[in-house]
């Protein structure tokens, strides 16, 4: 069990988060998500954003406009009959092949990474009581040794959330930890060193403050439950981003957790800039921190991260994913993966990528080959 | 809109029998039968009613030149008078009663106002002729506005007048030039071969800086451009066949060339942002030491590469960002770069 949940903080790849929107001006992952630093299922507004601006509108015949796309936007292309129950289905597979190519080494398969049903119970003006369950599944990595029994259908996240003034909420349950940019890549360094990626959630409380120019998270949490006790990471985290020139964004995260073997103390600073029309530049910049238990471990990792976009027409994305990591920041070696990749939403519920990801190693002692990898993914959520 | 003009302009006319022939032939929709009678003899004393049907046809066929000069005719033979007056009135800067001028008038200025709007529209580069037919656009815009006739449409079909003016002007390709600074990595491929016709294959990844600059000309859509820059850096290799030869390895070997060619990219948005493609060639030199174990000797590769590279640039006024990232032409190794950049 513990080498699954290890494993799987390491190997996954996506989730459904999509912080260069800030391209279209939502600077807040609140105006689009439940959860109001973004991640899972997509409210109403972000329903209807995914339908008229961001979605392509080549499958669909010249008379049906944008107030019909906005009402095929619910679940099973209708309009909600009520406002207290939404539901929601989301899957997302790819075919991943590594060292493309190659005679000997390549390596080509299908994961089907992602298959939630979705409920939220909603009440109250502007949905100020909001409980979310996403429950699904979610396949074991290929580290796994064949035979271990463990399920690959589980709660991803399970939260309440109680919004007491437009300003300020507060949300309990099993959620993403606040840290840093919530990129598609879940692989990225700037997720997977400060153990913040696709399947490092814990049972949580947070506090969320929306100010005019800024926004503030604070979490504290006690790990995932489902872990076995010595393995839990528990601890608190805090980000802030602020506006400026009203339409970008800057922000520090930090955090601090610990189990019964590891300690880690992660910061990071980052700025999201909106380009217009959907254009747009992440960037993350930060360091955690990792303390062992007997201290034969103890490390100071650097990352770094810049994702641009570039939307030529409606439903198109052209990205470059560059990272940049050093496992250890006294020792000169660092790895740079560098990719071009295409996103392009068909239509309101079907989104297709394609990632090429490039990795070099630098290193004062050594010069290696590259490695490569490419992932084709399809998305559909109703 | 055409056919609620031409029945305006009726009922404000009076009815000439004289017109009879016309009035058949646009019943029948063979306006090129009008148009034909017109231009056979334009200097032909027609009647009102009778200007009004070849107008009618004039624009239905998308004669719009033919058709202000028809409209300018109509003014000047029948309202000579309040003409004057209101063009005295505006250039005075007066209050303009709309009351006081007769709805055939207007109707006439109307004409013309969407004439000289759809013969912009007919433009598909910007010159002086466009700034010419404009000057009489706004003109008869200006006197509909002071007449307060139309209103709303008048200033939508302006809106749509000017769009297409901007499209004009920024379809117009112009010269810019920049330089630039990007960190860059870059490989190179070398082999360690002994005496006996063995070898093993080395890869040199540098890292270094690239100086240069870039001249292009570009449009709201579209930028061509030759790039050049001087790269500098270092870089190291090892062989990793140790049954080959033992531990050769060589750390920060300076390496410097020149990396220039052309480029192709598209705006993507109103902030200059864009992406593209470059098909640049890199010249590197480094050398290589000759390993010290004897009857082994270094043969490097080629100094000068081609490159098919990704390019997407993002601008701040006058400064902008820039990535690149390619791939060498029938080799395995690839080039990236990241950096920034100054127009002047």
């Amino acid at each position: 069990m513990k080498i699954i949940f290890l494993l799987l903080t390491f190997i996954s790849f996506h989730a459904h988060s999509y912080s260069n929107f800030i391209g279209h001006g939502y600077t807040s992952c609140l105006n689009c998500h439940y959860n109001p630093f973004g991640g899972g299922p997509l409210n109403d507004y972000g329903r209807v954003v995914s339908a008229t601006a961001i979605g392509s509108t080549a499958l669909y015949p010249k008379s049906v406009d944008e107030e019909k796309l906005a009402y095929m936007s619910g679940f099973l292309f209708r309009k909600p009959t009520q406002n207290w129950l939404r539901t929601q289905i989301n899957y997302r597979g790819f075919r991943v092949v590594r060292n493309p190519g190659s005679s000997q080494n390549e390596e080509a398969k299908w994961i089907n990474m992602q298959l939630d049903g979705r409920i939220i119970l909603k009440f109250g003006e502007n949905d100020k009581f909001v409980s979310v369950l996403n429950y699904g599944y979610a396949p074991l990595p290929r580290e796994v040794p064949k035979g271990t029994k463990s399920s690959e259908w589980r709660s991803r996240e399970h939260y309440i959330g109680y919004r007491f003034t437009p300003k300020f909420g507060l949300y309990a349950g099993l959620m993403d930890k606040v840290f840093g940019i919530k990129v598609i890549e879940h692989i990225a360094f700037s997720r997977v060193s400060p153990q913040a990626t696709q399947n490092d959630q814990v049972h949580a409380l947070t506090a969320h403050v929306l100010g005019e120019k800024w926004e503030l998270g604070v979490q504290g949490f006690a790990g995932n439950l489902s872990q076995s006790s010595d393995l839990r990471m528990k601890g608190a985290s805090m980000m802030l981003e602020k506006t400026v020139y009203d339409i970008h964004r800057v922000g520090a995260s930090v955090m601090k957790s610990e189990n019964d073997y590891l300690k880690l103390l992660s910061y990071s600073t980052h700025a999201r800039l909106n380009l217009k029309e959907g254009s747009s530049i992440l960037g993350e910049i930060g360091q955690t921190n990792k303390k062992t238990g007997n201290g034969s471990d103890d490390t100071t990792a650097r990352f770094a991260l810049l994702q641009t976009y570039l939307r030529p027409w409606r439903g198109t994305y052209f990205l470059s994913n560059i990272e940049y990591f050093n496992r250890d920041i006294n020792q000169d070696d660092y790895t740079v993966r560098w990719g071009p990749g295409i996103q392009y939403f068909l239509s309101q519920r079907l989104e297709l990528r394609g990632d090429l990801y490039n990795t070099r190693s630098f290193s004062p002692n050594s010069s290696t080959r590259d490695s490569w990898m490419y992932l084709l993914q399809t998305h559909i959520w109703f | 809109m055409v056919l609620i003009t031409l029945f305006l302009s009726l009922f404000l006319f009076r009815a000439n029998a004289s017109s009879g022939d016309f009035k058949a032939a646009i019943r029948a929709k063979d306006y090129e039968k009008v148009s034909e009678t017109y231009r056979n003899n334009p200097e032909r004393k027609y009647s009102r009613e009778e200007l009004i049907f070849i107008s009618f046809a004039l624009r239905k066929l998308h004669f719009f030149r033919q058709d202000t000069q028809l409209n300018i005719r109509l003014v000047k033979q029948n309202y000579p008078k309040q003409h004057k007056k209101l063009l005295a009135a505006i250039q005075r800067a007066e209050t303009v009663d709309g009351d006081d001028y007769p709805e055939a008038l207007k109707v006439l200025y109307w004409n013309l106002f969407t004439s000289y709007g759809e013969i912009i529209k007919g433009y598909e580069k910007d010159s002086s002729l466009v700034t010419e037919d404009n000057k009489y656009f706004t003109l008869f815009g200006k006197i509909l506005s002071e007449l307060e006739f139309r209103e709303g449409k008048v200033d939508k079909y302006n809106d749509t007048i000017m769009a297409h003016r901007q499209y004009l002007t920024n379809k117009v390709y112009k010269f810019t030039r920049s330089w630039s600074l990007q960190y860059i990595s870059w490989q190179q491929s070398a082999s360690i071969q002994n005496n006996s016709g063995g070898k093993a294959g080395l890869i040199i990844t540098n890292k270094g800086y690239c100086v240069g600059g870039d001249a292009g000309y570009e449009n709201y859509r579209y930028r061509f451009f030759v790039d050049g820059c001087f790269l500098y850096g270092s870089g190291g290799v090892k062989n990793y066949d140790q049954d080959f030869i033992d531990n050769y390895q060589q750390s920060n070997l300076p390496a410097y060339g020149v990396k220039a060619g052309p480029g192709a990219s598209m705006i993507v948005s109103s902030s200059k942002s864009s992406i593209g493609i470059k098909l640049p060639m890199i010249y590197s030199v480094q050398k290589l030491t000759t390993p010290s174990d004897p009857g082994y000797s270094i043969k490097q590769g080629s100094s000068l590469t081609f490159v098919a590279s990704l390019y997407s640039r993002w601008q701040f006024n006058k400064w902008y960002f820039q990535t690149e990232f390619g791939q060498y032409i029938n080799k395995q190794q690839t080039f990236w770069g990241l950096g920034i950049g100054k127009e002047f």
